[in-house]
Formats: structure tokens, C-alpha cells, sequence
């Protein structure tokens, strides 16, 4: 943990702010605005029970960590007590949905992209340029949007790894054999985002970590 | 001009640009399932390289291929979404930046899970006796 704090501290003051011109730029030109997510109508997974109790411990987690306000807490941090709020969440969390076999790697890192979980490595790499790099202005509304963006792509990057990990360990959070075969198929015919958004979006393995994702996100103040 | 996109002609030109059978067929049902004006863009785009100038939500295809550095096709599909469900798309958009372009080599592409857990897939399916399906064949007839 300490190595790649201090990596981190270094990579840190080294960061441009590359990696959200980009995006900053389409937010804007899209008219901005908080992170708002895709409706039921439009993209929506089936949650079980088990599902709902871990969606309500994220909850509680997020709510413990950034003290009841995430985007006021990470406001007023430091550079380096963000990150540090960041790593503690994505462990907690890994922690609490039995992922003790899968690494977290926090990054600051001008590749455009908050975060993804690499199946082959078993490792979740979160991006945190936007809440740190020099120039970000934490009073504004794309801070909001970040601030709120790292902790939805923690959760949906490991749920992913929920998916992987149900696939070798048959009680794992009691999910069905359906939902999995569903899963290991849509594994096999993986539509990239890259190649067809849209398709991406609409497949069942990111339509249910969307959906879980956006659960948890309406619990966290 | 031509004002259609048969199957063979798209897989040609697709498969030499390194898109898998998958995806090949994957964006061919894509296109078929887009608005008339959208599927129009495509047709002009495939014969004769035009982007359309109209904008939907602030951004165009030059713009998304151009600046966000997103594929043509997937241009498109976005286009398209943006008119039907704005929320939706834009929350895709903005999760998923397309590359930088003055750094695209650096930068490198999302994985497929199945190759890369294709031992515990196989293990999976022969556990609970499941064959796992083909693709879906899609529908081959032309774009128009």
C-alpha cells in the first residue's frame, strides 16, 4: 500500500490534465450537468436479495468514509487524502462482496478513462486524475461530477469481478444458474464499447453493472 | 449513387479492417436497426466517404470521429442513440471518452473477457452441462 501511495504521490504532481480535456469538452458542448444515469426503461438488470443486502453495505460504506457528503469530503481533502479516500473505499467494498482475491490498483494516469477491471489479472484500476490533477477546480460542477463518477465506476468495475468470481464458486452471493449462464455467454460474445456503444451497453453482464451501480449510487449523500 | 449496403459488401470491407465475424454481424444488424435518416449517413459514408454536417445534442460525426476519436460506424450508432434516448447515451458518452487522438497508440483497447477467462468459461459450461450458444445469426439482407 505504502509503494503505491508514493508512486502515486510522485505520478501525482507530475499529472497534466489531458485526460479530461476531452471529455470536458463533449460535457460541454452536451450542456454539462451531474452525473445522471440511464433509466429503468432503458437500462435495467434483475437484483436479487443477496444483491440489495451488499447494495445497502455500499451504502453504509461510502456513507462512513466520505462522512455522509462525498463530493463536500473529497472537496475538502487534500490531493493525497482523496486518494487515500478512494483506495480505502474500493477495499472496503472489495472486502465486503468476498473479492479477497482480486488486486486494487489506485492510478493517476492521463489515459481517458475513471477505471476498468482486468479479468485476466484479476485487478481493479481506478483512474483518479480528475479529483487530482493540477488545475481542477473543486468548486465546480464537473468536481461534482467526478467526485461521484470514481465511486459509480468502483462499484461497477467490481461487480464485474462479482460476475467473474460466481462463475468458479458455485455459492458465491447465491446467484442462479441462469443469471450465470447468461453471463458466460455474453463473456464469449463480448460486444466492445469501442466497436459498438450502444450494443455494449445493452449487453447483460454492463446492463447489470449498471444497474447495481446506479442502486448503490442512490444511497450515497 | 448506391443507395443500399449488401451484407457481403460490408463483411468485405469490415473483415479487411480487422473486425471479427462477431462483430462484423454485431454492427450490420446495428445499422439495421437505426433510424431511416440515420441508415442514409451510413449509406453516404460507406460509398463515398461523406460525414453528414447536422449536429444532435451539440456534436456531429466529424466531431465524435475526428475529435473524440470514436470509429465511423460507432459515430454513427451513437447519432442515433443521442436522438432516441439522449439520457442514456450521454451517460455512455461521457463514461466511455474515446481515445485522445495524439495518443491513440498508447492507449490500448478494452479487453474481451471470454478470451481472457476462456478456462474457467469452459469449466463453467461443462460443470452445470450448458453448451454455450453460437452468436445469433443476423439478418443478411442489404442496408437501405
Amino acid at each position: 500500500m505504502s509503494v503505491i501511495l508514493t508512486t502515486l504521490a510522485i505520478a501525482l504532481f507530475g499529472a497534466l490534465l489531458i485526460g479530461s480535456v476531452v471529455i470536458d469538452s463533449i460535457r460541454q458542448r452536451m450542456g454539462g450537468g451531474n452525473l445522471t444515469y440511464p433509466t429503468r426503461d432503458a437500462i435495467n438488470a434483475e437484483l436479487s436479495e443477496a444483491d440489495r443486502e451488499k447494495i445497502k453495505a455500499t451504502q453504509d460504506i461510502a456513507n462512513e468514509i466520505f462522512e455522509g457528503n462525498l463530493v463536500d469530503k473529497l472537496k475538502n481533502s487534500s490531493k493525497m487524502e482523496r486518494i487515500k479516500l478512494i483506495d480505502e473505499f474500493a477495499n472496503r467494498v472489495a472486502q465486503e462482496y468476498g473479492l479477497d482475491d482480486i488486486e486494487i490498483d489506485i492510478t493517476v494516469d492521463k489515459v481517458n478513462s475513471c477505471g476498468y477491471y482486468n479479468y485476466q489479472d484479476k485487478k481493479a484500476i481506478f483512474n483518479v486524475l480528475t479529483l487530482t490533477a493540477e488545475g481542477v477546480d473543486d468548486n465546480s460542477e464537473e468536481f461534482e461530477y467526478y467526485a461521484r463518477d470514481i465511486v459509480d465506476t468502483i462499484v461497477h468495475e467490481l461487480r464485474h469481478a462479482v460476475q467473474r468470481k460466481s462463475l468458479s464458486e458455485n455459492d458465491f452471493w447465491n446467484i442462479d444458474d441462469e443469471r450465470k449462464a447468461q453471463w458466460a455467454e455474453n463473456f464469449d460474445n463480448y460486444i466492445r464499447p469501442e466497436i459498438n456503444m450502444r450494443g455494449y451497453a445493452n449487453q447483460p453482464v454492463e446492463a447489470d453493472a449498471v444497474t447495481f451501480a446506479r442502486e448503490v449510487m442512490k444511497g450515497v449523500l | 449513387m448506391k443507395t443500399k449496403i449488401s451484407y457481403n459488401d460490408f463483411n468485405e470491407v469490415f473483415t479487411q479492417n480487422g473486425y471479427s465475424k462477431f462483430e462484423v454481424r454485431n454492427l450490420f444488424s446495428a445499422i439495421k436497426s437505426m433510424d431511416k435518416e440515420t441508415r442514409a449517413w451510413v449509406i453516404k459514408w460507406f460509398w463515398r466517404g461523406e460525414l453528414p454536417q447536422k449536429e444532435i445534442e451539440g456534436v456531429n460525426a466529424k466531431y465524435l470521429i475526428e475529435q473524440y476519436g470514436l470509429k465511423p460506424i460507432n459515430a454513427f450508432i451513437i447519432l442515433d442513440w443521442l436522438k432516441s434516448d439522449p439520457q442514456t447515451a450521454k451517460y455512455y458518452l461521457y463514461k466511455h471518452p474515446g481515445k485522445l487522438v495524439e495518443d491513440s497508440d498508447n492507449i490500448p483497447e478494452s479487453e474481451n473477457p471470454g478470451e481472457s477467462i476462456r478456462e474457467e468459461l469452459d469449466a463453467f459450461y461443462e460443470s452445470k452441462g450448458i453448451t454455450p450458444k453460437e452468436a445469433e445469426e443476423c439478418d443478411t439482407t442489404d442496408i437501405e
